[in-house]
């Protein structure tokens, strides 16, 4: 989930607009914490790659750390999704709309 | 609605999470965007993340622990020096001189003397500090020295009648303070130290 939301932010992804990205598409509230855990988490994965930003005053002169997707993360983003897609085909249930 | 921001809450961050400029800098940036409840949610949260990430680290590597145990051990030798240590030298003064030492009977004193006793021990620790790369033995004397004489004194002096401190945990909990200003005094930096 974090990796698409990097991805749908494209340029400008850092720890707001990804936490909004989230509850735009989750309805439901993002731990900014949660979302440098798991971005921290990625990193370390080699998923994405990081880069501090130059400081703004809306933010207090602090700078913004912004995160991009690796060529890995990618894959991993594909490979993800081809997984989800045949665990959800050949479902009953799932199949046909609503339920 | 863009509200006025409260600079307590924005003061608080950069201690809470100095290490961790763009957090702070999205918590800054979002907050007036959003409710006060949101705004202390993502501290917990983000404290309790942090924790749990420092601990997790220090399983990893168990030598980050050492100086905490470390500060610990001395934290509660100290303080159990205080109350005992202390103890048996108020019992000694009174077996020597009875008379003649001067004692206080204000129990209401009690709060202003703990608090007093910050600041000075602030000072004996910051002392301590400096002391300590010159002689280890010297800042053992002196870190216990002062400890037991606190106790004497919180114990002894302050009191005519034994029953100064209502209870043997009001008397742990004032030596505490008292090492905890200890610790915090040896443990800060001098403007000479920084430039050093």
């Amino acid at each position: 989930m974090l990796l698409l939301a990097v991805l749908r932010v494209g340029e400008e992804a850092y720890g707001v607009p990804i936490a909004r990205e989230i509850e735009a598409s989750g309805e439901r509230t993002v731990m900014l914490g949660a979302v440098y855990t798991g971005l921290g988490r990625l990193e370390a994965n080699g998923l994405v790659s990081s880069s501090i930003g130059s400081p703004t005053p809306e933010r207090g002169g602090r700078a913004k750390k912004y995160f991009r997707v690796t060529p890995s993360g990618l894959k991993a983003v594909r490979q993800a999704k081809r997984a989800f897609t045949r665990l959800w085909s050949g479902v009953p249930g799932l199949e046909g709309g609503r339920s | 609605m863009k509200k006025t921001r409260t600079p307590l809450q924005i003061a608080l961050l950069p201690h809470l999470f100095g290490d961790d400029e763009p957090l702070v800098g999205d918590l800054v940036e979002e907050w007036p965007r959003r409710s006060n409840a949101w705004f202390w949610r993502q501290v917990v949260f983000a404290m309790l993340a942090k924790a749990r990430a420092t601990a997790s680290a220090a399983l990893r590597e168990p030598q980050r622990l050492t100086g905490a145990l470390g500060a610990t051990a001395i934290f509660l030798i100290l303080s159990f020096q205080v109350v005992v240590a202390g103890s048996l030298l108020d019992d000694l003064i009174r077996r020597i001189d009875r008379t003649q030492m001067t004692r206080i009977d204000h129990p209401e004193w009690l709060l202003f003397f703990v608090l007093l006793s910050l600041p000075v021990a602030w000072f004996i620790g910051r002392a301590i500090g400096r002391l300590h790369h010159r002689s280890r033995a010297a800042t053992v004397v002196i870190t216990g020295a002062s400890a037991a004489t606190v106790g004497a004194v919180t114990v002894s002096v302050l009191s005519a009648t034994d029953s100064f401190f209502p209870s043997a945990a009001q008397q742990t909990a004032a030596g505490m303070v008292f090492v905890l200003g200890l610790l915090i005094g040896s443990s800060s930096r001098s403007p000479l130290d920084r430039q050093a």
